[in-house]
This record gives structure tokens, sequence and C-alpha cells, in this order.
């Protein structure tokens, strides 16, 4: 419906409104600490450290000699290298497992947080047909017990001639997803009514009593296409929610009267970013 | 310890019930011609230059010795009368005045050489007939913009219709319709407020020297009485605006006994814009609001009165499709449904009886189902609050020099916390569960007004206990206000408030439309409370009115959520979200106004600061409010081109300036590491996020807004017909309603409001 209804409001506010840039000194802080600890189950153990900047600077230093522990369910992970402020740690991720991180820099207060790795859901899916026979994927999701994180759904299509994998559009009419990143599109695609930009997120407590089936289609389901379920974290949810908030606003597409300031939610205590986990599923398929 | 009191003080007014001392003389004043009650008449003994003025009801009541009385009644816009009689017993005269002939308010209260107990600290009567003369954004009449002229009521954000009084936040304001609260006041986003302009009889906001009467809230009341409708002939009403078109009736059901007022209003032009959307797959958008009033009088014996008023408002967007392979319907919206029934009776010794029954509903949703192949889907997201109320007063004038009032005032609320459910085919998912808490309050309360030569005293105290999940919590809330009239010109005055609220408005954020959601306080939250003193001096010479008032407001145990942005979350679990801080406001309000014979002028001017803390926003730190302006100008002026036979015309000039809302502006940038994918594959700026080290850490610019109105009456065989033509933003300064950060990195504003010209449309007959 959004984009219908935008458009009515849109074409109202649009007649009348206007962008323009707006001018009003920053009131510029101390630079602060920014931990980018994404970790992913099954890959190896890095994180990032660097220095905030000026509000419209997009270059950053990276923290060097840090004093850094991390662990791994209360068992110290040796540091191997650190290079511009990212830190390469002797391990990989593992499921299920709790990790630990202190960090002291430059005698500011110690910088601490913790995160605990999602197990892999066993997910399960089978390639179907519509009405005009396009391919659909039904994906099962299985009930996830943490009900305050998420699963994002992304698809990739594999590019011989450039040999890369190319991300593409997803469409859905199923009710378990956060509309915020979906838009009508009533070319209905297979009979599918919502488009959604780069990913769908479906909130976990959608899905906690009981497993959920979701049918996926596309333009371009044909080949070789690659899905990646991550189920994340609360933090790790929040985080990526709360930063792309802050910046997918474009007044041609968003309507103004609810444009606010996003705070990002960090969960580490004594600096910025976010510490937080994530599980990666690749489901590989061959479409027709 | 608090309910204890409460009663002590109510008992040492209840056995003056009982005192009869002289005669009274009492009845209702009323327009002549329609019979509708008229509120705030003045009636004046000349024999003894003592009065009164007319309530709510149109009732007044005053103590007389026995022997002659020469009574002078008169209202803005009608004839004075003048009644002799002689008095030997309690007497009920109701008086009728002819409305014509337009008297100048200041001249009245110059010549009559009292106090006429309208001015109170921290009360102001509005101007009825002037809102549907000032400029506003689209033509259609606001009460809330005309609110938004007066010293310490808050600009807010542009083109909204939320109240922000002396450093209140929008939930802190009991608004009343016809005695039943309402709980939302924003169609269309706030461009248009759920007050219908032509229904409106008396609009009266207490900012400070709340009465005992009300409570609720912690900042302040706005009480709005409908019109009751003419008891003699049919009236009818036709508007037209940019946004709405409304359509009214009024007239007897049984003359001088039962009166209706009915009207309706709805937005249209959705309803060209949905037909230019459609398209062949017949996809239907939609977007409009609607409004029903209606009112039903009934006078028996001149005695007791019954009124019966309902009010019905919506806002919805919604989006249909009725296609054979995918049938869609999908709406989200907000409103509110009214009802009370009232009945008064005012007795010839002077007692004047008052019950109401009220029911008030506020509702939000954002539902879909939708049916592809003949496969069902589907969501419901809602959540509602029903609030159930009776209130009652007895108020008697004892003496020349005292009048009482004791009631009591009990609600029962109920509030569905958002929920959604989802469906898909037979089965349903439980997203969110319902969850259904119930909130009780039984309060009472009594007051005395005591005048003594120049000087008037209002005590009042309000108590009682809110039941929260079988808990009670017990409130004592004295008030006061006092008033000294050191000569004909000059009058000192001061009060005191002390407030509770047990409930509180979240904000929201359906699919991007913003909203907000009621919630009560919880067993582990303490009840938000106030306390606020004001003290004020003010000067009317003839022509010239000069108000100076200074409060200091403390709010405690005030409820938000400063830490998450509503488009962030979802749960249901806004305990877990929502902190408890405090507040503090305090300002100097200053109000002038002159009328001359053609023009009236009025300058309203607020110096103010609103700062909260709570523990965990700004390391503890007072913050500004997101309504924090430190500086609030507003300058009126109305000049009267035309009067005769033949109809009139007015311009109406508006100019506001205000030094600027407080604004968040990051402080730093971080680096940001998304997953998957590098931040170049987005259409978007996503390799670094804006950090916000301080809430509300900047100050916009300074706003300010020129608007012409031109009002052009001409009456007609049978009643007038009315254009209003004017310009808002005459010379289109940029003023902005929003900011992002656009993908060149650069922050941007869009300014929704540049120089608009609007027309509107009106016939009465």
């Amino acid at each position: 419906m959004k984009p219908w209804v935008n458009c009515v409001l849109l074409l109202f506010t649009g007649c009348i409104a206007c962008v323009s840039d707006y001018k009003l000194d920053y009131p510029l802080s101390e630079k602060v600490p920014v931990v980018n600890g994404f970790i992913y189950a099954d890959s190896a153990l890095m994180l990032n450290l660097s220095w905030s900047a000026h509000p419209d600077s997009n270059h950053y230093k990276g923290i060097e000699h840090a004093n850094i522990t991390l662990k791994e369910d209360n068992k110290h992970i040796e540091l191997l290298f650190e290079e511009n402020g990212r830190y390469y740690f002797n391990g990989i991720a593992k499921e299920n497992s709790k990790y630990s991180l202190e960090l002291d820099i430059e005698a500011d207060q110690p910088i601490t947080s913790n995160t605990l790795v999602p197990r892999a859901p066993a997910y399960t899916y089978r390639i179907i047909s519509d009405r005009c026979n396009n391919n659909m994927l039904e994906l099962v999701l299985p009930p996830v017990k943490n009900d305050r994180g998420a699963i994002y759904l992304m698809a990739f299509k594999y590019e011989k001639n450039d040999d890369t994998w190319v991300q593409i559009d997803l469409y859905s009419n199923t009710v378990l997803s956060d509309p915020f990143n979906r838009v009508f599109d009533t070319t209905s695609f297979g009979c599918m009514a919502y488009v959604y930009d780069y990913f769908m997120r479906i909130p976990t407590n959608h899905i906690t009593n009981t497993a959920q089936t979701v049918e996926l289609s596309s333009f371009l389901f044909s080949g070789n296409i690659k899905f990646n379920i991550l189920t994340v974290t609360e933090e790790f949810d929040r985080y990526f929610k709360a930063g792309y908030l802050q910046r997918s606003f474009d007044p041609e597409t968003n309507i103004p009267f609810s444009c606010e300031p996003i705070i990002l939610p960090s969960n580490i205590q004594g600096a910025l970013g976010v510490f937080a986990a994530c599980q990666i599923t690749s489901l590989d398929i061959q479409f027709n | 310890m608090g309910l204890r009191l409460t009663f002590l003080f109510i008992s040492c007014f209840v056995h003056l019930f009982f005192i009869q001392a002289q005669y009274n003389i009492s009845g209702r004043v009323f327009d002549a011609q329609s019979k509708e009650p008229l509120i705030g008449a003045t009636v004046i003994n000349k024999l003894n230059g003592r009065g009164t003025i007319t309530n709510t009801q149109g009732y007044y009541v005053m103590q007389v010795d026995s022997g002659q009385v020469d009574l002078q009644i008169t209202y803005i816009g009608y004839e004075s009368a003048q009644i002799k009689r002689s008095i030997d017993a309690d007497t009920i005269i109701n008086i009728s005045l002819v409305a014509g002939l337009e008297l100048d308010e200041w001249l009245i209260k110059a010549h009559s050489g009292i106090s006429d107990g309208k001015m109170e600290v921290g009360q102001m009567n509005l101007a009825v007939h002037k809102i549907p003369e000032t400029p506003v954004i689209g033509g259609e009449s606001n009460v809330i913009t005309s609110l938004k002229s007066l010293p310490g009521v808050g600009f807010g954000r542009e083109g909204s219709s939320e109240l922000f009084v002396r450093g209140g936040s929008h939930d802190q304001n009991l608004i009343l319709l016809d005695e039943a609260p309402v709980y939302n006041l924003n169609h269309a986003f706030g461009l248009v407020s759920v007050f219908n302009t032509p229904t409106i009889k008396n609009v009266t906001l207490y900012k400070g020297g709340i009465p005992a009467d009300y409570g609720g809230h912690l900042s302040s009341v706005l009480d709005i009485t409908t019109k009751e409708g003419d008891k003699q002939t049919y009236h009818g009403d036709f508007a037209l605006s940019t946004f709405a078109a409304s359509l009214s009736a009024y007239g007897p059901i049984v003359k001088d006994k039962v009166s209706f007022n009915i009207a309706v209003r709805r937005s249209w032009p959705d309803l060209l814009l949905s037909q230019l959307m459609s398209n062949e797959q017949q996809y239907q958008p939609g977007l409009y609001f609607l409004d029903i009033n209606t009112k039903i009088n009934y006078v028996l014996k001149d005695k007791h009165h019954f009124c019966f008023s309902y009010y019905t408002g919506q806002d919805k967007l919604f989006l249909k499709s009725h296609s054979r392979q995918n049938k869609l319907n999908s709406e989200q919206g907000w409103g509110n449904h009214l009802t009370s029934l009232r009945w008064n009776y005012a007795s010839p010794n002077g007692m004047f009886n008052k019950v109401t029954m009220y029911y008030s509903r506020f509702f939000e949703f954002d539902n879909m189902e939708q049916s592809i192949e003949g496969n069902k889907l589907g969501y419901i997201n809602q959540s509602q609050m029903d609030e159930i109320g009776l209130k009652g007063s007895i108020a008697k004038q004892v003496n020349d020099n005292l009048h009482v009032k004791v009631g009591t005032d009990c609600f029962v609320r109920r509030f569905q916390t958002p929920y959604k459910l989802n469906f898909q085919g037979e089965k349903e998912y439980i997203v969110e569960k319902k969850s259904k808490t119930h909130q009780t309050g039984v309060f009472i309360y009594s007051s005395a007004n005591w005048n003594h030569n120049n000087f008037m005293l209002k005590a009042g105290v309000r108590g009682g206990t809110t039941i929260i999940a079988s808990e009670k919590r017990y409130t004592f809330e004295p008030r006061l206000s006092a008033q000294y009239q050191l000569n004909k010109q000059w009058m000192l005055m001061a009060g005191a408030t002390s407030l509770s609220q047990s409930m509180v408005a979240i904000t929201k954020s359906n699919n991007g439309f913003p909203g907000f959601i009621w919630l009560p306080v919880n067993k582990n939250q303490k009840l938000q409370r106030s306390t606020q003193l004001s003290t004020g001096l003010h000067y009317h010479p003839q022509t010239l009115s000069v108000g100076v008032e200074a409060y200091y407001k403390i709010m405690n145990n005030v409820i938000s959520h400063p830490n998450y942005s509503s488009a962030l979350y979802e749960y249901n679990d806004w305990s877990n979200i929502v902190q408890q801080g405090k507040g503090q406001s305090y300002g100097l309000e200053l109000l002038a106004e002159y009328t001359g014979v053609n023009w009236d002028i009025q300058l309203a001017y607020t110096l103010s600061k609103t700062e909260y803390v709570f523990g965990t926003v700004n390391n503890g730190a007072w913050f500004p409010a997101d309504f924090d302006i430190r500086h609030d100008i507003n300058w009126a002026g109305t000049y009267l081109l035309r009067n005769d036979d033949k109809g009139k015309n007015r311009m109406t000039i508006n100019y506001a300036i205000n030094s600027g809302s407080p604004l968040t502006m990051p402080t730093q940038s971080i680096r940001i590491q998304m997953p998957i994918f590098d931040y170049e594959q987005y259409w978007f700026n996503f390799g670094s996020l804006d950090y916000y080290e301080r809430t509300n850490n900047a100050r916009q610019n300074w706003y300010h807004r020129l608007d012409i109105g031109y009002h052009m009456e001409k009456n007609k065989n049978r009643g007038s017909r009315i254009w209003n033509i004017g310009l808002i933003n005459c010379y289109n300064q940029q003023n902005p309603y929003a900011y992002f950060r656009g993908n060149d990195g650069v922050f941007k504003q869009i300014v929704l409001f540049p120089l608009m010209p609007y027309v509107s449309f009106r016939r009465k007959f």
C-alpha cells in the first residue's frame, strides 16, 4: 500500500514542498572510539576499531595498538595481528558460543561488551511454480527461541560473464515480514504484491511458536541463485535497522511527517558501534 | 493521607449548602432568537454594584436582600437588558438578549466598575467568532491554530494540531468536548484539528489556576462546548475549503423545548486524486478524514436541562482492489468516538446540580486482508483505549460573598495495548499478544469562591484514588487562585495548582506514518505529577488590555522514551523502553490587546524555558524539551473595512516569529561495516552513520511567517455568504519542517509550507 498512498500524499506535499541544503553548524563533540564487531558463525574473528570523525567526514582513523581481549566462553583468544585498526584473531566463531570483549584505549574507561552466536535453524525449502509457471521458492522457517532478534533474507544471482554474485529483488506476499523497506508493486509478478529493497526482515517474534512458510519470487529466478539467510541477535538487528533507517530516508518516496533523527542503539559500554553475532545459512539453488 | 485531607476539606463546606441567607435570584441567559445559552454573560445588580457571570450552561445565581433589584445584563455582540423586580423569595429570572449591537468587551468592563471574574490567572476564553477569520493553512478554520496565537501555548511543529501548554507535552492536556475527553486532536497529520469550527460555542483554556473540577492531566485544560441549536427556527451552514467540505443543520425538534445540531465534515481532495491514481488493475488508493457532531438539547420547565452529544471522527488511508486474482483491502487510520449525556438542574434556592455520563474511545489500526487466487492472508495491528465516566457536582451561592461547589469524578479505562495478529488461510498467528489493562479512578473535589470588596479567592482541593493492577494510588491536589483589584484598571492575580496523571501517549510509527498510542501507568511506575505556581498583573484602561503572567512548573515522574526512535520499535513491551524523569518549565507571558472602533490588535509574547532530565539520557544532564522555544511572538491585527446592512469586510494580518525549536544534530560520524555486501552496493551512502551525543543539542534558525486574510461577508435574505481568501507565508520564508542527510552527505531541509494561497466559502442559511 505504501507507494500508492504515498503518491497521494507526495502529490500534495510535492506540489508545495521544497528540499534545499540546510546550513547549520554542527555541535561537535570529542572523538569517541567505535567498535565494528560483527561476529559471523564459522568465519574468522575480526574486529574493526576506529575513531569517530567530523559529521561530514568519510575518513576514519583506525585505533592502533589497543589493549584488546576477546574471549570465547571465557577462554582467551589469541590476537594474530592488527592492521590499520583491524584486529584479526586466531579463531573461528562457533554457534551457541558466548563472546566477550574488553578494550583499553588511551586510559579511557574500559570498553566492554558480549554477544552470543545464534544457532543455525534448520531451514528447508522447495521450488514451486505460480500460475504462470514462474519459479517460486517456498522457504520453511522453523521456530526461533530468541524472540527479540530477526531473520534477514537476501538473494543473489550468479553472473557468469563477470563471475560475480549480483543481488536481486525479492517479491513476496508474506505477512511475517517487517514492511519498513517494502513497496507495493501492482505489476504483481507471480501474483506477488510486494517487492523488498535489498532484503526482507522477519522479526523472530513472528515465528516463535510455530514454523512458518514464506513464498518468494523474483523476475530473475533462473540459473544459479544463492539465498543468504541471516539469523541475527537483537543487538545486530536493532543496530542494522537503525543504520538503514538513518540513511535510507528519501523525500521522493518517504513522507516527511515521521522524519526524525535515529539514535543508534549500542550494546557496547564505553564506546559506540556494535558487538553482535550472526548466523548465515546459504542455500545454493539451481532454478530451471 | 491524601484522601483523608480531601474529606476533611470537603466537610468544611458541606454544611454551607444548608445555610439560607438572603434570597437567591437565578436563571438562564440566552439568545432571544435561538434560545442558545450565553456563556460568560455579565449580570449586575446596579443598586449595590454586585454581579456574577453565567456558567458554561448559561446559568447564573446571585444573592440579594429582599426588596428592589435593578439587574443589568450584558454580553458581547448583544444589546444589554435591564430588569427591575421586587424580591421577597427565591426567584427564577430567565433573561433573553437580542443580538446585533457589537459592544466592546473592555468598554463594558470599564463602565461596570467591577471585576467580572473573567480575568483569572491562567484562564483564557477564546473569541470564537474570530476563529473563521484567522488565516490558516488550506483555509480550514482551526481552533488549535487560534489557540497557538495566545501566550503560553507552544508553537510545536508547523502545521501540527498538538497543544503544548506551559512546557507540557501534547498528552498532558485534558481536552473536553461537551464534557467527554478527547484523546486525539489530529486530522490529516495535524493540518486540521478534530473540532469543526461552525459547531463550537465556547472555548476556555486553563493554563494555570485550574479549578478543582478538572484533573487527570498535568498541564492544561481545554474545555470546548458546542452549540445547542436554535430552538425557534431551522438553519443550515455549508462550508468548503481547500481541505474539506462541511454541512450542518440545527433547529427545533419541539419549539422552545427541544433542539438539535448536526454537522458532518469530510475531506474532498482524495475523491479526485484517488480517481487519478487508480490503474487498470483497479487498485484504488484513498486518504480522507471525517467528522460527525450531533447534539440534542431538552429544557424542561426552565429548570431541568438534558443534553446528549455525540462525536465520531476518523482518518483513514487505504488501498483496495477488487480484481478476481488479487482482492486487496489495506487500511490504516485513527480516530475518536465520544458520547456524553448531561443533566442540569437549577433550583430556585440557588443550587445548581449537574450530572454527566460520558464515553470516549481512541483507536488506531493498521490492517490488511488479501485474497490471491482464493488464498487469504493478512494481518491485524491495532490498539484502543475506552473510557467511561460519571461526574456530578452541586454548587450553591451561599451569600453575596461565597460560592461553594462539591463534586465527584469517576472513570473506568480499558487499554487495549497494541497487538498484532497474522493470518494465512485458516490459520492465525499471534505475533504480539492482546493485553487489556484496566484503570479505575474515583475522585472527589470541593471548591469555594470567596470575594470581599476588591479581593477574590478561589480555594479548592481534589483528591482520590486511581486503581492500577489492584494497587491503589492516592492523590491530593490542592488548587488556589486569587485576585486583588487594586483599582478600576489594575488587578493582581496569583495561583497554585497541583495535578496528577495516570496515563501517557507514546509515539508510534506505522509504516512511516506518525501516530501514538495511549498507555496506562503500570504497577512498576509512579504517577506523573506536576505543581505550578503563577502570578500576574493586569492593566485595562478603556480599550487597552495588558496582562503579564509569570509561571514556574515542575513535573515529576514524567514518562517518555527519549532514547528510542519510534520508527525502530514494534514491541508491545513498552514498559522496558520508557523511562521516568523530571521536567521543569518557567516563563513570562505578555498579552496586549487594543480594540478600536474599526480595528483591533493583539500582541502575545512568551519568554520560556522547558527542559527534562532522564537518568540514561545525556549522562543525566538536563536537556531542552522538543517544544522548548525561548522567544515566541505572535502579532495579529484585524481591520474592519466595511460594516453595514449589506455585510462586512475584514482584513486580518498575522505575524508569527519565534527563536526556533530544538534540533538533534549529529556530533560525530562513525564508520559502519554493514553485513554481506559492501556499502557501495546501496543506493544511499552506507559507509558512515551519524552519532548524536545529546538530545536536542542544537536549535533551528529563527522561524517567521506572515499570513494575510480577507474576509467578505454578504448578508442575504436568509443568512449570509462568506468568502475568505488569503495568503499563508506571504514572503515565502523557507521554514524547515524536517531534516535528513541526503545522498551527497549534506544535510537537507524539507519546507512543507512555502507561499500558499487559500480560499474558503461558507453559506449560512
